[in-house]
């Protein structure tokens, strides 16, 4: 399929492969670098599921998704996919989210045999108990690195304090305790289920007919590298994969915390939690958005919001707002470096809960159309911004493609819609202070 | 990807004209001495002006234009290379072709460049007081945050322990004594000092025409062209006497160490790409040996990484590990390095640095600012070559060349910033 999005002058094409596997290319001339990313819809917030062609739930260690991530790039011939990227002069990389692992590699040469090895080296698992072992040291002490990041610390604990059961509450590495329960077995179901090509993606981001050498149907070619890949490898039949997520009422598990640390300023973030809601296509993206304008219309450099903060001393020249949705809920976190940790929270927490009732004029917010738009044609510069974004909104049924047309539509009303989300019990507050105060 | 040299506004101009991407970046940029007497002047003054317009004087005036032409960005920043400083007014905007609203982007950037450079918010010869003392607070913070980044908070301690009486214990962000020293008239002469006394010049990057670009340039009047004699890389030559190690403890899971190096090559020196390559294999990159041995043979660190800071003739080794492997992790970097004097190299190690290396710099040219950057310091360094020619010099880089390089590097100072129940 070939769709063109006049307003952004892109383009995209997408194949699904027999084996399931949704393959997308973006063409983006000119660009010397090319960025391919494969990734399933599995992280870490999948802990209960039912193993490819078993009847019951199992319960895997926290922190498994990302142990597996790590395990990936080790090849049956002892060799380390990474080394074998690198040979091809390409750059190669992983990540874990709350609810996507992705392998990428970036690289002005090789392409063609960069996305055979990314395919090759994802779709073939190899697991040994030594090798388990060796790499829970590796993850111990990445574990550790987390443990003194301020940021980090913070973060978990405000996830902690707005959720009670969703696996938000927990960091992505698992724990120190938790990876230790980590074996050949369970990496292996996990495998099993979730890295069908069925549930996975493919995507590149490039300047295509330079990859394939030719100006004719360039893209129709890389689809057949693509699908010759896949034709060579057996896959076990479709199946439905099914996961059990625990879900939990609109309130929050707790309305305040904090924990000391070897800093100098504290660290603070209010957050709110958004309920359990069912998405049709494209709203987890709008909702995201809509929050996001509402924000920053609020807090952002433009509010007298931010220069009362300043002149109150409550901020130190910055204020975050982070609005995190997935196919289920999500998070809005206001944060920021303040000396003032108690009066920010308090503060903080009025501003949201004035937000019952909206104050957003036409004018802001037809400004905030305009920035947004701006903003996100910038976006467009960045091949790896490009797959990201894509990747991260379509695990949820959203074309970020289609952002600015469903802008255009976007009124005032719809805004209105969102002061359900702001009230006390939905509200949650977390700070890291320095161990000395 | 096209670069046009010319004159205008009085000041050497380049254009880079590509039509890859859908955004439009006009700077100007203005050379001038960096030293510990300006640096913490010069980082104050560039926080403060892009909230300092006359024009728009508080940041909802400011940030609502932006907002209005697009989230048009306006920026002031100010770095350092060796003893000469950068402070690069910047705007970068949509192309216009992107919006259908009949607004002229152009002239509109340009005008907001012209408030940002030529018409600060000034009375009585100096800042507005409130503003002044908001954003010498806020830089205070920030100063003393640098203590929350364990990493980064700890290779500013090697570099103040290291070159104590040099240009290198310089921090950009400034430090609190002489913050302390400012106030909003004497910040305002530093401004009028760089408008006035140094030298400057614009580098447009992006798909324009160039006549209506330089018939809007004009706007923005003449810039002062001082010749001025400019000292970009470092051509010390240090004696080590003896190697300084400091230990400090903090309450924290995992020891940073840090080892500070004193190199004999510079950005301008013959043996710069094989300094690049060097570094690539030493602990550059996820293959470099310092990974291999440190991380992967050992088990002794989850990061490990070098990194050279070619205008000071600096090599800087960082790892993440437990305090109590600090010895050896320390011995193994020192034999690791040891081996690459006595020439004991892989000649596949190399070809992947290099491959590496290359690839880094061809995707310059898929960055905007990226490839200003390397356009500018590649001029005022005067060694004048784009992506390609330095790219073939890479490719020419010998295994002799690396073990040069690597005869030229002595370790200096060791800083270990440990966890409590380190007993070294």
């Amino acid at each position: 399929m070939v769709k063109n999005y006049p307003l952004i002058k892109e383009t995209k094409y997408t194949q699904t492969l027999d084996n399931g596997l949704e393959v997308i290319i973006i063409p983006k001339s000119g660009y010397k670098r090319t960025f391919a990313v494969f990734a399933t819809k599995y992280g870490s917030l999948v802990n209960r599921f039912v193993p490819y062609g078993e009847k019951n739930y199992i319960d895997v260690p926290l922190g498994i998704a990302h142990f597996l991530e790590h395990k990936m790039f080790e090849m049956p011939d002892g060799t380390d996919a990474t080394e074998l990227f690198a040979d091809l002069g390409l750059d190669s990389n992983a990540a874990t989210s709350y609810n996507m692992t992705a392998y990428l590699f970036s690289g002005t040469s090789n392409i063609i045999k960069g996305i055979n090895l990314l395919l090759d080296f994802v779709q073939t698992p190899y697991f040994t108990d030594e090798s388990i072992e060796r790499e829970q040291g590796i993850i111990d002490q990445e574990l550790k690195m987390y443990m003194d990041n301020p940021a980090d610390n913070l973060q978990l604990g405000l996830m902690e304090n707005l959720f009670k059961y969703y696996p938000l509450r927990y960091d992505i590495g698992g724990t120190i305790e938790s990876i230790k329960d980590i074996n050949k077995d369970n990496i292996t179901k996990c495998y099993n289920t979730f890295y069908h090509p069925s549930n996975m993606y493919l995507i590149i981001v490039g300047d295509i007919e330079s990859i394939m050498e030719t100006k004719e149907a360039a893209v129709e070619g890389l689809f057949e590298v693509i699908k010759n890949n896949q034709a060579n490898k057996k896959f076990p039949k479709i199946l439905d994969i099914k996961k059990n997520i625990l879900v939990e009422d609109e309130n929050v598990n707790k309305l305040s915390g904090s924990k000391k640390m070897d800093i100098m300023m504290a660290k603070t973030a209010v957050g709110v939690k958004l309920p359990f809601e069912k998405f049709s296509r494209n709203e987890p993206m709008l909702l995201q958005l809509k929050l996001k304008i509402l924000l920053d219309a609020t807090f952002g450099a433009s509010s007298d919001t931010f220069q009362d903060m300043l002149d109150q001393n409550l901020i130190n020249g910055n204020i975050y707002t982070d609005v995190y949705v997935d196919d289920l809920c999500g998070y809005i976190k206001i944060h920021a470096n303040t000396q003032k940790p108690e009066k920010f929270v308090h503060y903080v927490r009025k501003k949201l809960l004035e937000l019952s009732k909206s104050k957003l004029t036409e004018e802001e917010f037809n400004r905030y159309k305009k920035a947004v738009l701006g903003n996100f044609i910038k976006s467009l510069n960045y091949i790896d911004n490009i797959a990201y974004t894509y990747l991260d909104n379509i695990i949820k049924d959203s074309d970020v493609f289609e952002v600015l047309e469903l802008l255009q539509d976007l009124n005032l009303e719809d805004m209105k819609k969102l002061e359900k989300y702001f009230k006390k019990t939905a509200i949650s507050d977390y700070t890291i202070l320095p161990k000395n105060e | 990807m096209q670069f046009v040299d010319l004159v205008s506004n009085n000041v050497k101009t380049t254009f880079i004209k590509t039509n890859k991407f859908k955004t439009i970046s006009i700077n100007v940029v203005f050379l001038g001495e960096f030293s510990k007497e300006n640096a913490t002047r010069r980082s104050l003054l560039a926080r403060m002006l892009p909230f300092s317009l006359k024009k728009y004087p508080t940041k909802k005036d400011i940030n609502n234009k932006l907002n209005e032409l697009y989230d048009m960005g306006m920026s002031v920043s100010s770095y350092p290379t060796y003893k000469t400083n950068m402070t690069s007014f910047s705007v970068d905007y949509v192309k216009p072709e992107y919006i259908n609203t009949g607004e002229n982007l152009h002239a509109e950037a340009i005008a907001i460049l012209r408030e940002l450079i030529f018409n600060p918010n000034i009375k009585k010869g100096g800042f507005n007081k409130k503003l002044f003392k908001e954003q010498k607070n806020i830089l205070k913070q920030n100063i003393i945050n640098i203590y929350n980044n364990k990493n980064r908070y700890a290779i500013r301690q090697l570099l103040n322990h290291m070159g104590k009486d040099e240009i290198t214990s310089v921090s950009a962000l400034g430090n609190l004594d002489d913050l302390e020293l400012i106030d909003e008239k004497n910040l305002y002469n530093t401004y009028k000092d760089i408008i006035e006394s140094e030298k400057a010049s614009i580098i447009v990057i992006g798909d324009f025409d160039d006549d209506v670009m330089l018939e809007n340039l004009k706007l923005l009047g003449d810039f002062k062209n001082n010749d001025l004699n400019l000292e970009v890389v470092s051509n010390e030559e240090k004696q080590i006497e003896e190697v300084k190690e400091l230990v400090e403890k903090q309450n924290i899971n995992q020891a940073k160490l840090i080892m500070g190096f004193r190199t004999s090559v510079n950005s301008i020196d013959e043996l710069y790409p094989a300094s690049l390559v060097f570094n690539a294999m030493f602990g550059g990159t996820f293959q470099s040996d310092l990974i291999r041995v440190v991380r992967e043979e050992n088990s002794l660190a989850y990061t490990i990484a070098s990194q050279a800071i070619s205008d000071l003739k600096l090599l800087i080794v960082t790892a993440g590990i437990d305090s109590s492997k600090y010895e050896m992790t320390k011995n193994l970097v020192i034999a690791q390095l040891n081996n690459y004097k006595n020439g004991e190299l892989s000649a596949a190690n190399m070809r992947l640095a290099k491959e590496s290396l290359i690839t880094e710099l061809i995707e310059i040219e898929d960055n905007q600012n990226a490839v200003m950057s390397f356009y500018f310091k590649n001029h005022l360094y005067g060694v004048a070559e784009d992506v390609v020619d330095l790219i073939e010099k890479i490719k020419n880089v010998s295994l002799d060349d690396i073990k040069a390089v690597a005869q030229g590097i002595n370790l200096d100072t060791v800083f270990l910033l440990a966890s409590e129940d380190y007993d070294g």
